[in-house]
């Protein structure tokens, strides 16, 4: 007796290519119909600012001091000890705290983000979140974040 | 089927139930708000922007297609070990990104950057998941 044929399409691989090939149809019906779909050329320019729009700690004291100062730690650093006249805004707490931001935003000062220091990303998220719920705005990173600054403040 | 059998039958789709509700709420809950998750992707630093915005629109349906694949017996077996890759990928991904250092909330289940459990639950989570998936049998 022959032993039955295997039909290629039993394969495993090939539904697994199947499976893998069956959301392209969607996601490209969500790409491009998505009320709130991906801004890839958004993204892209987001991302090349937040990397470029970064200032040291000296230039940022001399320069950006009547800009709106944002501290991007936990609640519990902030508390311990900040930059004087900065905000806390941090992604644990944003939707109490933006509101409280915006009070203080006068609309064209630009915002000056700081973070636990070098290997800290939190900054980075707030000044892309910033930009992406406020539109374009000017929103700056300081490099070295908070050690930065204090390490600044302790040389006369 | 002896009652044992059948018990174990039971236990094993029942555990099968679990990775396929998560995966279905997963992928749905991403695709209230792709620019959120494409937001959350880029957080992670590992891929470029076009990359992320791509991932953002093709992985929620992944996962979609993946949860109902797990039950016909045709998909079954091409759903499970897809679904582990993914899994394994996705925990892969948590792990070296809080290696760097990157503060990352998991955007696991859509949202914005920020929402969701830390890295580690995550990791965590998704290694139950694993196990729940190895163990689960849609018959």
């Amino acid at each position: 007796m022959k032993a039955p044929r295997i039909r290629f399409y039993d394969s495993a691989c090939v539904v697994a290519l199947c499976l893998l090939a069956a959301p392209l149809i969607p996601a490209g019906f969500t790409a491009w119909l998505h009320p709130s779909r991906p801004n890839w050329a958004e993204l892209n320019a987001r991302e090349k600012s937040v990397s470029q729009d970064r200032i040291d700690a000296g230039e940022a004291r001399s320069h950006y001091r009547d800009a709106l100062w944002l501290d991007a730690r936990s609640r519990a650093d902030y508390e311990a000890a900040h930059v004087p006249g900065a905000l806390l805004l941090n992604e644990d707490e944003w939707e109490a705290l933006l509101p409280l931001v915006m009070e203080r935003w006068d609309g064209v000062q630009p915002m000056l983000v700081y973070c636990g220091g070098e290997s800290c990303h939190a900054s980075e998220a707030v000044a892309r979140r910033l930009k992406r719920e406020l539109g374009e705005i000017k929103v700056l990173v300081l490099n070295g974040g908070w050690p930065a600054w204090r390490a600044l403040e302790a040389t006369p | 089927m002896t009652r044992d059998g059948k018990a174990k039958s039971w236990l094993r789709r029942a555990a099968l139930a679990v990775p396929t509700v998560l995966f279905a709420y997963a992928g749905a809950g991403k695709l209230t708000d792709p620019a959120a998750f494409a937001e959350s992707i880029s957080n992670y630093q590992l891929v470029p922007p076009l990359a992320a915005a791509l991932l953002a629109v093709y992985l929620p349906w992944l996962e979609l297609v993946l949860a109902f694949g797990l039950w016909p017996g045709r998909t079954h077996r091409a759903a499970k070990a897809l679904s582990l890759l993914l899994l394994v990928g996705f925990t892969l991904a948590l792990v070296v990104t809080a290696a760097r250092g990157i503060d990352v909330r998991c955007g696991c289940f859509g949202g914005g950057a920020g929402q969701g459990p830390t890295a580690a639950w995550a990791a965590l989570r998704n290694i139950v998941l694993i196990v729940f998936l190895r163990f689960g049998r849609n018959v």
